[in-house]
């Protein structure tokens, strides 16, 4: 198994269990919305570097509809669904990629919306199709 | 019994996530404060009695773990209850968060049933 497909397998695995949503993993760097939410949570440690999620509102609208029955949700609680999504993948996927004997500080969620055309590197990240959303991880280290 | 509880987390989700599973325990729960780091918590605890504190580490202002120490410094808070609901995985910060006298650690995302039952355990 690569370590892409493991991530992915970890990141659906983290999905199901916060929000019961089912996603399957997508080869290669999929077609995305015109407009698409970035979340972003610095770390730094023995490494520095950035967990990176894309993804649209409707995911949001997802999580909120299967926590807490909030089936119209306003900018502000998909914004703060989202960085707690991210928040979720950061501290679990530093851990499942650099093991629970390095120490990582993470800072809070940051976000913020781009056009997708806008986006680079979109082969580094790990995507998943999520009940007809769009995921995309990426752990990106800075040099 | 009921048991004052109070709730930190910088996320309104997370905060709304546990208040609906400590409501669906079997535990009798008075009243319910929320905060969103541990500053707020901090001043929380100055005003009102809370018999256990669920909280998040990762949160702006300050975090969980400052709030902890901070906590343990004064006298009336020395033996407060707290669990941690966090992504935290690093071992060095979870034995640490241990010695500070943090009952439980609940790793993120969090299975209501799982919370439920470290409620009851404590209580």
């Amino acid at each position: 198994m690569t370590d892409s497909k493991n991530l992915q397998r970890e990141i659906a695995n983290l999905l199901s269990q916060f929000a019961f949503i089912i996603s399957e993993p997508i080869e290669g760097s999929p077609s995305l919305p015109e407009g698409i939410n970035v979340i972003q949570i610095d770390f730094s440690g023995p490494r520095s570097g950035a967990v990176l999620v894309l993804t649209d509102n409707e995911l949001g609208q997802k999580l909120l509809s299967n926590l807490i029955d909030l089936d119209k949700a306003n900018d502000t609680d998909i914004v703060d669904a989202l960085c707690e999504l991210g928040n979720i993948f950061a501290g679990n996927l530093l851990t499942h990629v650099y093991g629970s004997r390095q120490t990582y500080a993470l800072k809070p969620p940051s976000w913020y919306a781009i056009k997708s055309k806008d986006l680079k590197n979109l082969e580094e990240f790990n995507f998943l199709e999520c009940e007809g959303s769009i995921l995309g991880v990426r752990i990106y280290e800075y040099d | 019994m009921a048991y004052n509880v109070l709730l930190v987390d910088d996320s309104s989700l997370a905060r709304k996530v546990l208040r609906r599973a400590l409501i669906q325990s079997s535990v009798s729960i008075g009243q319910v404060y929320e905060a969103e780091n541990g500053k707020q918590a901090l001043e929380i605890l100055d005003n009102q009695w809370v018999d256990c504190v669920f909280l998040d580490i990762n949160m702006p202002v300050m975090t969980g773990i400052e709030f902890v120490e901070e906590a343990r410094k004064k006298d009336e808070l020395r033996d407060l209850k707290i669990i941690v609901v966090s992504t935290e995985g690093s071992e060095e910060r979870l034995a640490y968060l241990k010695k500070l006298g943090v009952l439980e650690i609940v790793r993120k995302p969090i299975a209501p049933e799982k919370l439920k039952t470290v409620f009851e355990k404590i209580f």
